[in-house]
């Protein structure tokens, strides 16, 4: 490794370990909160408490039922699986879903056919947003369970905003967060050097580059992202708080009139004039490989070196944040309440959280996806390996990616998707 | 599953003990195939109450996503069975020609319809294979890189790519079925005949083969625009954005967190139902309309030559459509084997088997457990569409009840299995082997009778009866010469119910649980992902399946085909 990419994978390293870190205090990393030191007894009782767990959780096979549009993801799915099995005797397996909503539905279904607290299909689910939502507001999730978990004390809930928030409801320990995600642009650094990173200058390069540019159709989620990210670009900072609160549909179409505009502005000069849209964000990124179109997005700031390992984009392509700050969210694992094999989705959850995994899921040959982990409340030990990882040239370093700035309220992604369907959807 | 005859244990055509099984028949089939679709239809309206439809109806977009729906769905099964009916008169008189275009059809047939809607659609992409191979000649070169033309290719507002790669799918189907329909009618006979009295091939095969074979042909050609009606896989890759047709929009409403929404996807799949059976209808009266305007026109001689020609240059369309087919799946083959494959590169820049190789290893429970799944429905459905064929060959009044056979090819999968969902919960019926076998046999069973169906009556009784005459039981008159007569037609029927099943994905997902990983659930969910060429070997894995199920099944001879030949 070269001192050159030692030092860009250190600044990445500081990026990843500190989400957020720049609307901190400089340097607060090294000064990170630690645990406050519990009384001898409760960590007894914590202890005992967990070989309990661990106890129950022997032989108890946990079906997983994740997101399986990715092998990458897939493989490393498999990898924990294979080592849950070993130390703890608990067999994982993954079900793979084109769409997570194909398990919300089914655990709903089930819940309705008297189903409650037993007899599920679902022992852990990988789920955030909306889909959460839609199990808490139902009360189909178990917990508070999060705090039950002995590698949870690694997580600083206070660091970042959506490690406790997870959309318009409070986590409440009914979700374990396994990764974070900021919203970035893709780009190849040797077609566009200067890529786009404002409203405005994205609308006059896609003017300049007709039919060069798309995003997915919402209410996809990266189309939805896309979307979210401008309207709080193009309003002034001061009437950004609204976004922060429930939708008032009295005043809803005079705070989102610039957001219209603008997308009808660069309506003409995008791919296929706009009359056409790609139904997903994993289509825009095939579209981007081929050549179709020159930028695409990214939730992960390692989709570009993941792309690029597997062989899919040039090795020139580059991952970069908005400028002023891009929207940033957690995605987690919650065990729904009619799981039959709690104990086992605990100690997987466990896993998913523990340092070693942590830090695997981060190499962007592995995966690429952020640590949820604090840096602060690691040993010195565990920092080391996530200090070793090589992040590659294409992560994008701490000013790249930017600050993390809050999603608006949920109601607004709802408000902003059928707002988008009755102006586009018609045709 | 008790009461049901397993599958040795039928006993068509026997002594008066047997003869009250076949009475017994239709109401056996009625008790083994109703409970899921009785549930699954009263789930589906119960959950779409008024307010849904109000809701559904306020989308916006909606008249559009129907009107398009409509049009894909009728010009794909028009042009369809136009050029099936083409090529197949092309090769009428050419019994091996007939014979290699059939085996070509039924490979095809094998192909699942996402994996050659990915396929067409790299094949046609203005990034595409068609348009790399031609080049620089189509690519402008800004600051010296190739940039492709932006066009509309595929997912015009239109729908035409998506009718193009549904005639590329339901044409082999058609064909297959048309030509197997043509040798059991004798129409190398008839047109000898026809042309002996100076009419061109092509006139005689369209005035006297095709109305003879049409009777053959008219449910697949429905279950084809039902398809083409419902169609999610093909319609996300190829099919329009703003907005997308009516089955598009029904599954994403389907699925909404939100309850209200999702009950105007159940309005929306139910509203499928409607289109499809006045769709049907209006083919029977379009049917009715040119039997009574063709009939006095099949005693005169043609005058103007202009079938032949029309003919022809249909021919010449299909077999460019077969030729697509073909492409596309050959582009998958690529896909799957490529290393790295970027544009504008023509051919990939590295192959690596590994992927295929590792995949293969990965997915070989799930490809075990989608052959099982597949073969029990057809172990079920084979047999029982023989005692139904047999009770109605002896009462042919038994045959008026059939029609809900048909109904899980009317239903849009999704609505079905919503509508089913809760009473199998309800059942603890859910995630067993038993739920998915009974699921898959309500898809498998109508495929399997239908392409029995016409082919076992029109066969010859007569050297049935003779075995009659000479002695043979009723039974063992059916095992001599019924068994050996049809032994082809089962074997396609098996074949197709069996490929039918294996492409059964929503079942798995929705009334599975997600319990019995199958093949098709794994394809789906690679697809959903960035990586083409995983997705492309996960598809051909899924389609080996099938393929290997046509190859057996053609390699048993057609005595009945054969002997007419000489």
């Amino acid at each position: 490794m070269t001192l050159w990419m030692r030092i860009a994978g250190r600044m990445a390293l500081a990026a990843a370990l500190s989400w957020g870190a720049s609307a901190q205090a400089a340097g607060s990393t090294a000064t990170a909160p630690q645990p406050a030191p519990k009384p001898q007894g409760a960590q007894l009782r914590a202890q005992t408490d967990w070989q309990a767990v661990l106890d129950e959780a022997r032989g108890q096979t946990v079906r997983f039922n994740a997101w399986g549009g990715d092998p990458k993801i897939n493989e490393f799915i498999e990898r924990v699986a294979a080592e849950a099995e070993g130390c703890c005797a608990v067999i994982v397996e993954q079900v793979k879903l084109a769409d997570t909503a194909e398990a919300v539905a089914r655990i709903k279904a089930e819940a309705a056919a008297g189903r409650k607290t037993e007899g599920g299909s679902v022992d852990l689910i990988w789920i955030n947003g909306e889909n959460f939502a839609a199990l808490r507001t139902a009360d189909l999730l178990w917990g508070p369970m999060l705090d039950r978990l002995p590698d949870a004390r690694f997580i600083d809930l206070g660091a970042n905003p959506a490690l406790a928030r997870d959309g318009s409801l409070p986590v409440d320990g009914y979700e374990v967060p396994w990764g974070l995600s900021q919203f970035g642009l893709v780009y190849d650094r040797a077609v566009t050097p200067d890529p786009p990173r404002s409203p405005a200058a994205l609308a006059d390069w896609i003017e300049a580059h007709p039919g060069r540019f798309t995003y997915p159709a919402p209410p996809d989620f990266i189309g939805s992202a896309f979307l979210k990210q401008m309207l709080i670009m193009l309003l002034p900072k001061d009437k950004r708080p609204a976004l922060m609160r429930p939708v008032d549909p009295a005043r809803a179409p005079d705070l989102t009139a610039p957001l219209w505009a603008w997308l009808d502005r660069i309506r003409p000069a995008m791919w296929r004039e706009g009359r056409a849209f790609p139904p997903n964000g994993p289509a825009l990124e095939r579209m981007q490989a081929d050549g179709a179109v020159d930028l695409g997005f990214a939730f992960h700031p390692g989709q570009a070196a993941s792309a690029i390992a597997s062989g899919l984009m040039p090795a020139s392509t580059r991952v970069i944040g908005w400028s002023g700050g891009s929207i940033a969210n957690a995605h987690f694992v919650a065990i729904p309440a009619n799981a039959d094999a709690k104990a086992g989705a605990m100690v997987f959850a466990n896993m998913l959280i523990s340092p070693e995994i942590q830090a695997a899921k981060l190499d962007p040959l592995i995966w690429g996806d952020m640590t949820v982990l604090s840096a602060g409340r690691l040993s010195e030990e565990d920092r080391a390996v996530f200090r070793d990882i090589d992040l590659g040239p294409a992560w994008p370093s701490e000013e790249e990616l930017g600050p993390a700035i809050p999603e608006p309220h949920p109601s607004w992604t709802d408000w902003l998707e059928a707002e988008w369907s009755r102006r586009y959807l018609a045709g | 599953m008790t009461g049901l005859p397993g599958a040795g244990d039928w006993r068509p055509a026997a002594p008066p003990g047997r003869s009250r099984l076949l009475a017994l028949a239709p109401w056996i089939a009625a008790a083994v195939l109703a409970p899921p679709l009785a549930g699954g239809l009263a789930g589906a309206v119960a959950t779409a109450p008024l307010s849904a439809w109000r809701l559904l109806a306020a989308e916006p977009g909606i008249g559009r996503s129907i009107l398009l729906s409509v049009l894909v769905a009728v010009a794909a099964t028009v042009i369809s069975a136009a050029l099936a009916g083409a090529i197949a008169a092309l090769v009428a008189a050419r019994p091996v020609r007939a014979r290699a275009t059939e085996r070509l059809a039924l490979v095809l047939v094998a192909a699942p319809h996402a994996a050659v809607a990915v396929g067409l659609a790299f094949l046609i992409a203005p990034t595409g294979l068609l348009f790399r191979l031609a080049g620089g000649w189509i690519y402008t070169a800004a600051d010296g890189r190739a940039l492709p033309p932006d066009l509309p290719l595929p997912g015009d507002s239109w729908g035409l790519s998506l009718i193009a790669g549904l005639v590329v799918k339901e044409m082999p189907f058609l064909l297959a079925l048309t030509i197997a329909a043509q040798q059991r009618v004798g129409a190398r006979a008839a047109l000898d005949r026809a042309r002996s009295l100076g009419w061109p091939a092509a006139s005689a095969w369209w005035r006297v083969v095709a109305p003879q074979i049409w009777p053959l042909l008219r449910l697949p050609v429905a279950a084809v625009a039902v398809y083409g009606l419902g169609t999610v896989d093909m319609a996300l890759v190829l099919g329009p954005s703003l907005p997308p047709v009516l089955a598009v929009r029904s599954l994403s409403l389907l699925f909404d967190p939100d309850p209200a929404r999702a009950a105007a996807g159940a309005a929306a799949a139910l509203l499928q139902l409607v289109l499809a059976v006045a769709l049907i209808l209006s083919g029977l009266a379009a049917e009715r309309l040119v039997r009574r305007g063709g009939a006095d026109r099949l005693t005169v001689r043609p005058r103007r030559p202009l079938a032949p020609f029309a003919s022809r240059l249909a021919a010449g369309l299909g077999l460019l459509v077969l030729a697509m087919a073909v492409l596309a799946v050959v582009t998958l083959v690529f896909w799957a084997g490529a290393a790295v494959w970027r544009f504008p590169d023509p051919l990939p820049a590295g192959w690596s088997m590994a992927r295929l190789t590792g995949m293969a290893a990965d997915l070989a429970p799930a490809a075990r457990a989608s052959a099982l799944y597949a073969l029990l429905p057809v172990l079920i459905a084979v047999p029982l569409a023989l005692l139904l064929l047999e009770s109605q060959a002896r009462s042919p009044a038994r045959a008026v009840g059939e029609g809900p056979i048909y109904l899980p090819l009317l239903l849009p999968p999704a609505a079905f299995l919503a509508g089913l969902q809760g009473p199998v919960l309800r059942l603890g019926l859910d995630g067993t082997g038993l739920a998915l076998v009974w699921c898959h046999l309500a898809t498998v069973f109508p495929y399997v009778f239908l392409a029995l169906r016409e082919s076992y009556r029109r066969t010859d009784q007569r050297p049935r009866r003779l075995a009659r005459s000479l002695g043979r039981s009723g039974f063992g008159a059916w095992t001599a010469v019924m068994l050996p007569l049809t032994v082809r037609p089962l074997a396609v029927a098996a074949a197709i119910g069996f490929s039918a099943g294996v492409a059964q994905y929503l079942p798995a997902v929705m009334i599975g649980g997600g319990r019995i990983p199958l093949l098709a659930t794994e394809a789906v969910a690679t697809a959903a992902g960035l990586d083409r060429r995983a997705a492309a070997a996960a598809a051909l894995l899924l389609a080996m399946l099938p393929a290997a199920g046509f190859l057996l099944a053609s390699l048993i001879p057609d005595p009945a085909g054969r002997r007419r030949c000489r």
